[in-house]
């Protein structure tokens, strides 16, 4: 019997394979081409071979670091420009694009940040500040869902009060950081100074709202509130789990919670209760 | 969920062989455009969406998408379908793709001559393919596969490029032809990139126009480009120059016209600056109709 025909076009396969690899060779740290450009491709009038592919070598990474510093302008504005380059060009060559997509090229970019990079200068803020950019990108791409009435609390009933859990929208993450991340990215996309950039504990809760995305800032017992409801926890369980943070008289944690609860309901974090 | 649409499409041409509608002159829907043209309703004949913005994604930019659909025929052109690649086609892209286009019921999907890259990797990039029979064997397979799994014909657009392979062994136009016509697939004639194209590899664009079967072209692009001296960059910046203008004409003379629209992606200027441009193509397009009558009522006389 015949053997069976590939239908893998080899010598297409193989210029392919070439021809990326070329694109990729100056962005990379083997700089050494496998074969000549003119091997492959014709001069024109005016370029040679290896002019005409540099086309395609400097598009690459500016189409990649356009979109990039459009995904993080805090963490462009911080680094500047020479580093965030080099920053986006390690991370490139450790997490190629896979997706058909350009939306998801920086959704490791934080870990890369965190883990793999180069250890520099606030690298650290770096990455948390990665973090809040990306949280940004994947609260405008979630799922739209309706959220809940400003007055629908007042519809549960005083006995089924404690055991009610609140489902949060998709749009909606919460965020803890060792710096002042929201106060940084806010600054840089106003133009204005920058505030501090030691370490200082925050929370923020990113949002989308009538399609726009918000950022709230949070102090700790609203974030831990939050938090224990968008894990499913009961109303009771997570008013304990907040109370436990709360040092004061206990009509001032009550007023704390009912403000922290009634601004998380208007700004349309949750989207059902059950 | 997207609505469907109401508007009613325009008279069914019969001059391509797929029977698409002319909608007339469209130009492309950017995001920063996006309030305008909800709030201002812009008298457009039609919109051109970049596929990929619109799938896999629930924001915003789908919301405007519907409101935008229940007013105007919107036709969706991919950057990412790498028709010639060595990889497998991407079926879970493709279903996405098919998806959107029943929901806002796109009269015709289009994508380009290219790949995007290989070996799982991606480059974001519109890769040029060398002109060999291997290659148009490769593409003519893919092209029939991804028509019967969209159950529509899909429109192949010519690329611009800056490379020519040594081992091309028939001219761009003449590979477009043969593509289009043992795929039995639709074009979508980029007149701009056929100017790009013959400026970077030094051969004459109408002789590119003149081989190209016009009973497949369903629809015609126009752009800016960036010309550095040396080499022209398909940027799709500025206006239309003269000599593109020239190659439409051409084309035109062929088809008797075509839905036309008008590509604007760096530095753009406001909606009506952009629509301005595109409404230039309304001259060539009538004087086209006007001969294409002519020559009908000549046939029948």
């Amino acid at each position: 019997m015949p053997a069976a025909r590939s239908r893998t076009p080899r010598e297409l396969d193989g210029l392919e394979r070439w021809f990326q690899a070329e694109i990729l060779r100056p962005h990379t740290r083997k700089r050494a081409a496998a074969q000549p450009a003119a091997r492959h491709l014709l001069p024109s009038r005016a370029l040679s071979a290896a002019e005409r592919i540099g086309i395609y070598q400097s598009a690459y990474m500016l189409r990649l670091l356009e979109c990039m510093r459009a995904d993080f302008p805090g963490v462009h504005a911080l680094a500047g420009e020479k580093r965030f380059a080099r920053l986006v060009s390690g991370y490139l060559e450790r997490h190629p694009s896979r997706h058909w997509s350009l939306n998801p090229l920086g959704k490791d970019f934080a870990r890369y940040l965190e883990r793999e990079a180069p250890r520099g200068p606030r690298i650290a803020l770096l990455a948390q500040l990665a973090q809040l950019e990306w949280n940004m990108q994947v609260v405008f791409e979630a799922p739209a869902s309706e959220s809940l009435a400003g007055d629908a609390l007042a519809s549960i009933a005083p006995e089924s009060w404690a055991r009610t859990r609140l489902v949060p929208i998709e749009a909606l993450r919460l965020l803890s950081f060792d710096y002042r991340c929201n106060a940084i990215a806010s600054a840089v996309r106003r133009r204005e100074p920058l505030p501090p950039l030691g370490r200082k504990r925050s929370f923020v809760a990113v949002y989308r709202k009538e399609w726009t995305v918000w950022r709230m800032d949070l102090d700790a017992l609203q974030f831990e509130l939050l938090a224990s409801l968008c894990r499913g926890r009961t109303l009771a369980r997570a008013l304990e789990d907040a109370a436990g943070l709360h040092r004061g008289p206990q009509a001032e944690l009550l007023q704390r919670i009912q403000s922290a609860c009634a601004s998380f309901v208007s700004e349309g974090f949750f989207r059902a209760f059950r | 969920m997207i609505a469907p649409v109401r508007k009613a499409m325009p008279r069914t041409s019969k001059s391509n062989r797929f029977g698409f509608p002319d909608l007339g002159i469209g130009v492309g829907l950017r995001t920063v455009h996006y309030g305008h043209v909800l709030e201002a309703q812009p008298p457009v004949d039609w919109f051109e969406i970049i596929t990929e913005n619109f799938i896999g994604t629930h924001g915003r930019p789908v919301w405007v998408l519907e409101q935008v659909a229940e007013r105007y025929p919107v036709v969706m052109h991919g950057v990412s379908l790498s028709i010639g690649s060595t990889d497998p086609l991407d079926f879970e892209y493709l279903k996405q793709l098919k998806e959107l286009a029943l929901r806002i019921r796109a009269p015709w999907v289009s994508d380009h001559l290219c790949w995007t890259g290989v070996a799982r990797r991606n480059i974001h990039d519109l890769l040029p393919l060398p002109y060999t029979e291997e290659c148009l064997r490769h593409v003519v397979r893919r092209v029939r596969t991804v028509q019967d799994f969209l159950e529509r014909p899909l429109a192949l657009e010519n690329p611009s490029s800056y490379v020519e392979f040594k081992s091309s062994s028939m001219p761009e136009w003449e590979f477009m032809a043969r593509l289009a016509e043992e795929a039995d697939c639709a074009l979508l004639f980029d007149v701009n990139n056929v100017y790009v194209s013959s400026f970077n590899h030094g051969y004459d664009p109408l002789e590119y126009v003149d081989a190209i079967p016009h009973e497949r072209v369903v629809q015609y692009h126009l752009a800016g480009h960036t010309n550095h001296g040396t080499h022209i960059i398909d940027s799709h910046s500025g206006r239309v120059i003269d000599e593109v203008w020239r190659v439409y004409e051409r084309s035109l003379e062929h088809s008797g016209g075509r839905s036309t629209l008008l590509e604007w992606d760096e530095d753009i200027p406001s909606f009506e600056e952009v629509h301005e441009e595109a409404l230039r193509a309304r001259a060539w397009l009538e004087r086209a109709r006007r001969g294409a009558r002519k020559a009908a009522h000549a046939r029948r006389a």
